[in-house]
């Protein structure tokens, strides 16, 4: 089993858990092709979304360790009293904030509107496959 | 129509009932961090890395704030969708985090109605699928907050019911928009 983030033309990003990449590509073309005839997307008749790309991860995206390097932990935290110094100051309720953010997993801005929303890194991304 | 999420009321005083659309449950993790991590800045009942937002086959009208987790679907358990064959199915991440770029919690806005009124936020909407096929089991009656990726497991924080069984087939995905209030 393998999990796929999928990213619509209009930026939806929704994880998927499936057996192989053929699994993958039915449930795709099957969903992009309801959105080029204009059909509804699921049961509660919302509108179906074109698929741009789908990125694949050997587990799910968001399940990352909790744990850092001390080497990353350490460059990430410096630059983050960095940014937050304010006269020689920093607040440590700031810094504690900022510093959830650090180990989330979701990304705190996306690259684009159909980028991942995930920090982690695709083993395989498909970009085609699901057009008629 | 997509479906409304959920709107909890999570309150503590004896209140009237809030006017939902769909039953509602916070469960006991949701109250323990109030508790026990807010007020007790505790070392063993913290919050999750990453929320989760699961589907389960089973209306909130069967839970109680102590349910599990478990594929029978008796009693007080949560049976989730999806957990014998998945056919697409995953929990989907919300951020522990507001208003950055992926999908995690809006601005948070006050009620001030002395019964019913509290502190609101609602995450950003959620996606289920591409359905491949039918998962199974079928059938998601509510939705629920949760603690990890892997299904049927772990801590659940709250759960509201869907409006109507969404019953998923090949190319479905299903929009979820959760909202909490605390009052």
């Amino acid at each position: 089993m393998s999990y796929y983030e999928i990213i619509t033309e209009s930026g939806t990003s929704m994880v998927a858990n499936y057996e192989s990449d053929e699994e993958m590509m039915g449930a795709v073309k099957a969903h992009h092709e309801r959105a080029t005839k204009g059909e509804a997307g699921g049961p509660t008749g919302h509108p179906a979304e074109r698929v741009v790309r789908v990125e694949k991860y050997s587990d799910h995206p968001a399940n990352v360790s909790e744990g850092m390097s001390a080497e990353v932990a350490k460059k990430e935290f410096a630059a983050l009293v960095d940014k937050l110094a304010e006269d020689g100051v920093v607040s440590m309720d700031q810094l504690a904030f900022e510093a959830r953010l650090i180990g989330s997993p979701l990304v705190v801005e996306r690259e684009d509107r159909q980028s991942s929303i995930y920090r982690a890194e695709a083993e395989e991304v498909f970009t085609e496959g699901w057009e008629n | 129509m997509l479906d409304p999420g959920m709107h909890l009321h999570h309150s503590y005083a004896d209140a009237e009932t809030h006017k939902e659309h769909h039953a509602v449950i916070a469960f006991q993790e949701l109250s323990k961090l109030v508790t026990d991590y807010v007020m007790g800045a505790s070392g063993s009942v913290t919050p999750p890395t990453t929320w989760y937002m699961a589907l389960s086959t089973r209306a909130v009208s069967n839970y109680a704030r102590d349910s599990a987790w478990n594929a029978s679907a008796t009693g007080t358990n949560i049976t989730e969708i999806g957990t014998t064959t998945a056919a697409g199915y995953a929990r989907q991440a919300i951020a522990k985090s507001i208003n950055t770029g992926s999908i995690d919690w809006g601005t948070s806005t006050f009620d001030s109605t002395l019964s019913t009124g509290g502190q609101s936020t609602a995450a950003d909407q959620v996606t289920f699928g591409a359905f491949s096929g039918a998962p199974s089991p079928n059938g998601a009656n509510a939705f629920v907050l949760a603690g990890v990726s892997t299904l049927q497991t772990g801590p659940s924080y709250f759960a509201g019911d869907t409006a109507a069984t969404r019953t998923f087939a090949n190319g479905d995905t299903e929009k979820v928009t959760a909202t909490l209030k605390a009052g």
